[in-house]
């Protein structure tokens, strides 16, 4: 016989997987948050043309944007440490090596790199097109009045990128937050790894999935709320309500 | 003295050249005016005087230093930037900043003022140009009239050497215009001297000691106001004067034919 969906056991896994939304949400906006700074270190690059380095992050830009996170993440995951005792041993710091057991580092970290990594990489994009659609007449204002280009970036640009870019951010954020269901492959136990784990543990996986499933939309429908209600905010206070 | 003086400044856009050999010098409480046809080259020379357009060949010479085009670093340029400031057609405010902090930014970030005093400063030119109402407003809720007389006080507050206005009115609807050249007069009591590049024939007669009428990318001839509109000793400028009164007495000559 169809086994009846078990209303009571759903809810009160959805409570216990709701413990874990600290480490979804912690990931997603610490990666977010530098995702922007990678972002726009990689815009800037490209803007003003640096040689070599533009190169790069063209490459690097086409690599995240071609590739699945999760490969991203066993990549980073297994590569890191690799790259890491190469190097040391390459150049003779085998203490350091010692010392220092990437084992022991917590899988968390190579999450909270490869999803900075990857948000960075998509973020660059937005960034670039917000820093380029600034009026070039404001920059030439700040220039005839004497400012250095790095003062005009600061003070000018990069408050008005925020605004227009805003919608954007709150966008890859909620991705970001859905993105992180990834963490589990490498055994951090976020929202989805508190859920795989229910579900092993009991096998009742419909009930877990649909709680779990309840806990992810929950989440986006309130960030959601939040940068609307921080876009208007900012709508009032950096345009003025004449608009 | 002379505030600002320029010596054989050329302008190039590849092969297509649009100043030669601009020879000027403006000396202390002077006014210029720039008339010429449009595409005769007047903003581009304007721009050229303080970098925004790095001219191909020449020297600007201001503040008792010497700025070469072909060997200006960035600090040569910011130190002209720094004798002179400038009004835009466009206005160009900081939209992220409300009026006083368009006018502040100069002083607390080029002239490294504590912020309470430039604040303080900062509503005293605000003043002066009639917005000190508009203090706490963001550009956008301003009409162009009063951007661009927060424009004019933001370029004021740098104290330069020499104001540099370009077409300041020419974006304007026709009921503010007055508005803000009226502002322009009030205001060339408190500067050293000025280049204004218009298109407000009227107005340049007013205000300016010197024109200086330029024609596809050269000076054709520098000559006192009077004398100018008087009695302009080029053929060239003789035809700008005709033309440009002919349209003026005339604007919609070839609207009312073709409504007929």
């Amino acid at each position: 016989m169809q086994k009846e969906l078990d209303w009571a056991f759903l809810w009160k896994n959805l409570i216990q997987i709701g413990t874990k939304i600290p480490t979804t949400m912690y990931l997603a906006l610490l990666a977010t948050f530098l995702g922007v700074l990678l972002g726009l270190f990689i815009a800037l690059v490209k803007i003003y043309k640096v040689p070599v380095l533009r190169w790069i992050a063209t490459a690097y830009v086409s690599f995240i944007r071609g590739t699945p996170v999760l490969v991203q993440l066993y990549l980073v995951y297994y590569g890191m440490p690799w790259a890491f005792l190469t190097v040391t041993s390459k150049f003779g710091l085998t203490s350091l090596a010692e010392s220092f057991n990437p084992n022991n580092i917590s899988p968390a970290f190579f999450a909270l790199v490869t999803f900075t990594m990857n948000s960075g990489g998509y973020l660059s994009e937005t960034l670039r097109s917000a820093i380029e659609s600034i009026d070039r007449g404001q920059i030439e204002a700040a220039r005839s009045i004497g400012l250095t280009e790095s003062r005009i970036m600061l003070k000018i640009v990069l408050p008005q990128v925020a605004l227009s870019a805003l919608p954007n951010l709150g966008n890859s954020l909620i991705s970001m937050v859905k993105d992180t269901s990834l963490a589990f492959s490498v055994m951090v136990i976020d929202v989805m790894g508190a859920a795989k784990l229910l579900g092993s543990k009991t096998l009742r996986y419909l009930e877990i999935y649909i709680a779990v499933s309840i806990v992810y939309w929950t989440l986006c429908i309130f960030l959601e709320c939040v940068f609307a209600v921080v876009e208007k905010k900012m709508k009032i206070t950096k345009r003025g309500l004449a608009e | 003295m002379f505030m600002i003086r320029l010596a054989g400044i050329g302008k190039s856009f590849g092969d297509k050249e649009v100043l030669r050999d601009i020879n000027l010098t403006v000396d202390t409480g002077k006014i210029f005016a720039v008339l010429g046809p449009s595409g005769s080259g007047k903003s581009t020379l304007l721009r050229c005087i303080n970098f925004l357009e790095r001219p191909t060949c020449g020297a600007v010479e201001s503040g008792g230093r010497t700025i070469d085009a072909k060997t200006a670093t960035s600090r040569d340029i910011i130190f002209l930037r720094n004798q002179t400031a400038m009004v835009f057609q466009q206005f160009n405010l900081f939209q992220n900043l409300t009026v006083t902090g368009n006018v502040m930014l100069g002083l607390t970030d080029v002239k490294r003022m504590d912020r309470r005093e430039a604040r303080a400063v900062s509503l005293q030119i605000l003043d002066r140009v009639g917005l000190s109402d508009k203090a706490n407003s963001y550009p956008s809720q301003l009409s162009g009239g009063q951007q661009q007389r927060v424009g004019i006080a933001r370029a004021l507050a740098m104290k330069p050497d020499v104001l540099l206005l370009d077409e300041p009115t020419s974006a304007l609807d026709p009921e503010l215009i007055e508005d803000v050249l009226q502002c322009i007069i009030k205001v060339a009591e408190d500067v050293n001297a000025m280049i204004i590049v218009t298109h407000e024939l009227g107005f340049a007669k007013i205000l300016a000691d010197t024109i200086v009428f330029i024609d596809n990318g050269v000076i054709v001839e520098q000559t006192d106001t009077t004398q100018f509109f008087q009695n302009p000793s080029t053929e060239r400028a003789r035809d700008f004067l005709k033309n440009s009164l002919r349209r003026y007495l005339n604007p919609s000559e070839t609207l009312l034919q073709q409504a007929i």
